[in-house]
């Protein structure tokens, strides 16, 4: 069944087009939101987010079912155009946030919401790296942790304890904020 | 302030989740289209970078 998958894919690239396309819409805003949350750029979110459809457009007859979900293949080569952003920057070890419009977090809800909101978001500033993007993955993309292990070549259970500990870190970092 | 709840923990993380500009998306969708046309280089994105 699925050599028959990669046959048609490889015989009928007008389908591979049409599953690229539902691949794209469906993932669009999930890619931009994961490589924001792990730039923490807005420019150059925008960039590795076209950077990385252009890379899987490119590739979309090459991409084998038998490895994996098509969306954590997407996920898997957004990650490395990010990677290569942060390389490029040398950023990687010290990334620095983009000045963001704090007065956008939370303003229509109660000033107990609103200060919650703001120490989550500088508690996410003193994560490590990747840490961030365990994070950016499962909230900010909604990447099942199935998936999660895919896009970072670990096992499912290995995905789900990093995203622990790093919950737990981003808790302990609130409360240092609180 | 109070110790962090899981639930709003997660719920707070949803609400920060980046969210891509109007004027992105449709530049995209239609470089999407057109099936991704080369580019020389990435000037073409800056242009419309967000402020």
């Amino acid at each position: 069944m699925e050599q028959t998958l990669v046959a048609e894919a490889k015989e009928a690239p007008r389908e591979a087009d049409l599953a690229f396309d539902r691949l794209y819409r469906s993932s669009r805003d999930d890619v931009y939101a994961y490589v924001a949350g792990l730039l923490r750029d807005a420019t150059a979110a925008e960039e590795v987010t076209a950077a990385a459809f252009e890379r899987a457009y490119r590739k979309r007859n090459r991409f084998d079912p038998r490895r994996g979900e098509p969306r954590a293949w997407l996920f898997g080569i957004a990650r490395n155009a990010a990677l290569d952003e942060l390389r490029r920057r040398g950023r990687q070890a010290e990334l620095t946030a983009e000045p963001t419009d704090l007065t956008s977090l939370g303003t229509d809800e109660g000033a107990e919401h609103s200060e919650r909101r703001l120490a989550v978001y500088a508690a996410l500033e003193r994560l490590q790296p990747r840490e961030r993007e365990l994070i950016a993955l499962k909230f900010f993309a909604g990447l099942a942790n199935a998936e999660i292990a895919q896009v970072l070549g670990v096992s499912e259970s290995n995905a789900g304890t990093k995203l622990h500990r790093a919950m737990n870190k981003l808790r302990e970092a609130c409360d240092g904020a609180a | 302030m109070e110790p962090l709840r899981d639930d709003q923990l997660i719920a707070d993380l949803q609400a920060l989740r980046p969210t891509p500009r109007p004027q992105f998306t449709a530049e995209l969708d239609e470089r999407a289209a057109a099936g991704f046309p080369r580019v020389e280089s990435r000037s073409s994105w800056s242009l419309s970078s967000p402020p």
